[in-house]
């Protein structure tokens, strides 16, 4: 044996033990596995029954393993690069490539897993809905079996493509490789925009293109880029990335920079007249005005400030406002739910937990406090987002005047859609929640925490489904604003209800998390 | 000056994932008094800490904190500095101060300058660029602002540097002389504070070893260090 292979296979084992205790490595533990894809298959019988072709299970398998991925796996390079672990990992005789590779292999074995389940899941519910039904879609075995193969490869090549992508998350962190987060966002927005439409048998592209020879073109070339990215990422970050990686920088005592106070930072040093509540809210308010603030991010900002703009002038001339509400609408609200995890990972990561739940009030104003940061940082966005595309609109006016501006019924689409939006938005953040709570509360477990990962998926839905097309010539029926006061008399009192039995256990739940990453398996 | 008991433990237990962390845990302190709280690493010290503050609820027994149950009142005249914990970093400490401030209802702004001006911390800085040593002196002084009658400081010394340990002690010496101020200190730096403490709890395994009062200690010609050694040893 070399001695490369003799030091790199302890650090490869070394990081999947990471991930082991997660995976159906026992007895015990592939029980739960096997159950879960039980009941998922159940599920997926209920739902889909032999409506829905091979085909489009298998795609909405694949977008549900992408977004199983591309999160989780994000937040977990973000964190690596704070966790105290690292000077451990960083002075491991090992060079950074080999330290680097062995993290990605370990994270592909459990990203794996997770797809042979989704695509396990899809096989047995095809294959058995074959078996149940006469239904067309599933008349051919000689299909089947090919799909089976064909999206098998397809599935795999994701696995590579999105697990080298989310390494390159430390950097991403660093000087111009801050540019890579704009195509991130979009690579990681994806699939959710098809979900919907797969989940209604509905397709972007000529059915054709879903079929199993097409499919292994697709995973062959997803595979060939995955591949480059997989070694891209091993480079890049051994030597970009890790140069975030050590912690706080040291030996500055007795040398303090003077810095130019900025606006927000003098508006501070007056001390605002803001106590308790207030004050937690403008705190957590602070952590978003510091990520705003960056360079890169307000780079971005402009840069999608003017595509707004852009947007807002073509959607008048083509009188395509409400798709453009739409498309304003949906970021926000995915991003909004999104953050509010990351917030908490951070304050987890960076130790904060303690001090937060030590401030004299209760865990239910702290985690209210954050929800009202959240929500009113989101308003701020999509009014500016609003705006931005109302000035485009505006000149469009001012340059030329289209015959039609808008009808009733585009003002009463639009007026919809937020409302759905915001009711949506209301009921996502506050479910979130649930991930937080104890889930040994059966309601918690059974009912909120499925509903908290299926808020990710909620916006497309609203996108393809709330808001017919035909709107622009019926306007919106009774029956939708009914629908629409329905859904929202019950979803977020519910979705309230689970906030507020999630945050009764939140000081604990965070504590372990807190104690999880910093290594710690067992109380001091 | 007469003396209140400002924390009272009795009976305390604490299981956490079926380990007990805690086991038959009775102590209490009194106002105006410096109590070490020492034991080797996993002893139960921070877990206890957790539990004066309210941050965690213990499993069995009985804990007051100036006569109630821990909890969100208890935390508005209890100053808390956990174990190794960061404060926003995103913030210059001017920022922090300002939050602290708001937040914290018993916060003085008097006591701030004060503060600032004794442990030599930079305003202007941002807690992010801080080191060890200056962040741990910033997150003492948001604990000394405040008019708060009991203060819990878990490891106020971990990775600090000699200067700041040495204005972090001062700072202690110098808030309890002829106050009726409660600190709670949870270290393993005994020499550096041995000559400040009034009484010292050795805890180990989750359970009490031994409470004692360090002048009687001194009288019998033991130190707070042989004491610990012979409990532990």
């Amino acid at each position: 044996m070399s001695r490369h292979h003799r030091s790199f296979s302890p650090i490869v084992a070394f990081e999947h033990s990471a991930f082991t205790p997660y995976l159906p490595t026992t007895k015990r533990r592939a029980a739960y596995w096997l159950f879960g894809i039980a009941i998922t298959v159940l599920a997926c019988r209920i739902v889909f029954g032999d409506r829905n072709e091979p085909e489009a299970i298998y795609l909405l398998g694949a977008c549900l393993s992408w977004i199983a991925f591309i999160m989780p796996n994000s937040i977990r390079a973000m964190q690596s690069t704070h966790q105290p672990f690292q000077e451990w990992w960083l002075t491991f005789p090992l060079d950074r490539r080999t330290l680097i590779r062995a993290k990605l292999l370990a994270t592909l074995r459990l990203n794996g897993y997770i797809a042979a389940a989704f695509w396990l899941i899809a096989t047995i519910h095809n294959f058995g809905a074959a078996m149940l039904t006469e239904s067309p879609f599933h008349a051919s075995n000689g299909r089947l079996w090919a799909d089976a193969g064909a999206y098998g490869l397809l599935y795999a090549a994701i696995v590579l493509f999105v697990t080298s992508i989310t390494a390159l998350v430390p950097l991403m962190l660093n000087g111009w490789f801050r540019f890579i987060l704009l195509p991130y966002i979009l690579i990681w927005s994806l699939p959710m925009g098809n979900l919907g439409k797969l989940i209604n048998n509905d397709y972007l592209m000529p059915a054709r293109w879903h079929q199993s020879d097409m499919v292994v073109l697709y995973a062959l070339g997803l595979a060939l880029l995955g591949w480059g990215v997989y070694h891209a990422a091993i480079r890049g970050v051994a030597r970009y990335g890790t140069r975030g990686l050590t912690p706080r920088e040291t030996g500055k005592a007795g040398v303090s920079p003077r810095r130019q106070p900025s606006l927000i930072q003098r508006a501070v040093r007056s001390r605002s007249a803001a106590t308790g509540f207030r004050c937690l809210i403008q705190l957590e308010r602070s952590k978003h005005r510091s990520i705003a603030s960056n360079k890169w991010m307000k780079l971005t900002r402009g840069i999608l400030t003017i595509g707004l703009a852009i947007g807002g002038y073509f959607a008048l001339r083509e009188n395509e406002g409400v798709s453009m509400v739409r498309v304003i609408l949906i970021f926000p609200s995915v991003f909004a739910v999104t953050l509010i995890t990351l917030s908490y990972a951070n304050d987890i990561t960076k130790r904060r937990m303690e001090w937060i739940f030590s401030f004299p009030y209760s865990p239910f104003k702290i985690a209210l406090s954050r929800l009202f940061a959240m929500w009113t940082t989101a308003i701020l966005w999509v009014g500016g987002a609003l705006t931005a595309a109302g000035v485009g609109a505006v000149v469009r006016y001012i340059v030329q005047r289209p015959d039609i501006i808008a009808t009733t019924n585009d003002i009463e689409g639009a007026s919809f859609l937020l409302i759905a939006f915001l009711t949506y938005f209301l009921f996502g953040t506050l479910i979130i929640h649930a991930q937080y709570g104890n889930m040994k509360n059966p309601l918690l477990a059974a009912i909120g925490l499925p509903f908290a990962m299926a808020s990710y998926l909620v916006p497309t839905m609203i996108n393809m489904y709330v808001l017919p097309d035909s709107f622009g010539e019926n306007g919106v029926a009774p029956h939708w604003w009914i629908g629409l006061g329905i859904t929202a008399a019950i979803a977020i009192p519910f979705a309230s209800y689970i906030f507020i039995t999630s945050v009764r256990t939140i000081t604990t739940s965070m504590l372990s998390s807190q104690a999880r990453v910093a290594g710690r398996f067992k109380w001091k | 000056m007469e003396q209140t008991v400002t924390i009272q433990c009795t009976g305390v237990e604490m299981i956490f994932k079926k380990k007990q962390a805690l086991r038959n845990v009775t102590f209490s302190t009194n106002s105006g008094s410096i109590v070490g709280l020492l034991g080797p690493n996993g002893a139960g010290k921070s877990t206890l800490m957790r539990i004066l503050t309210g941050i965690l609820e213990p499993t069995g027994g009985f804990v007051e904190v100036l006569g109630r149950k821990p909890g969100v009142e208890t935390l508005a005249q209890l100053s808390f500095l956990p174990d190794r914990g960061q404060l926003p970093n995103w913030l210059t400490a001017d920022q922090w101060l300002g939050y602290a401030s708001g937040i914290y209802p018993d916060w003085d702004i008097a006591l701030e300058r004060e503060w600032v001006r004794k442990l030599e911390v930079d305003r202007t800085m941002g807690i992010g660029t801080m080191s060890r040593g200056q962040e741990a002196r910033l997150q003492l002084l948001t604990c000394l602002s405040r008019r708060t009658k009991i203060v819990i400081l878990d490891e106020p010394f971990t990775g600090v540097d000699l200067l700041s340990r040495e204005r972090i002690s001062s700072a202690i010496a110098e808030e309890t002389a002829g106050g009726d101020r409660t600190f709670l200190i949870a270290t393993h730096d005994i020499r550096e504070m041995e000559s400040m403490f009034d009484r010292i709890i050795l805890i180990g395994d989750g359970t009490i070893k031994g409470v004692y009062d360090t002048e009687e200690l001194r009288d019998e010609g033991h130190s707070v260090e042989s004491c610990y050694r012979e409990v532990f040893a």
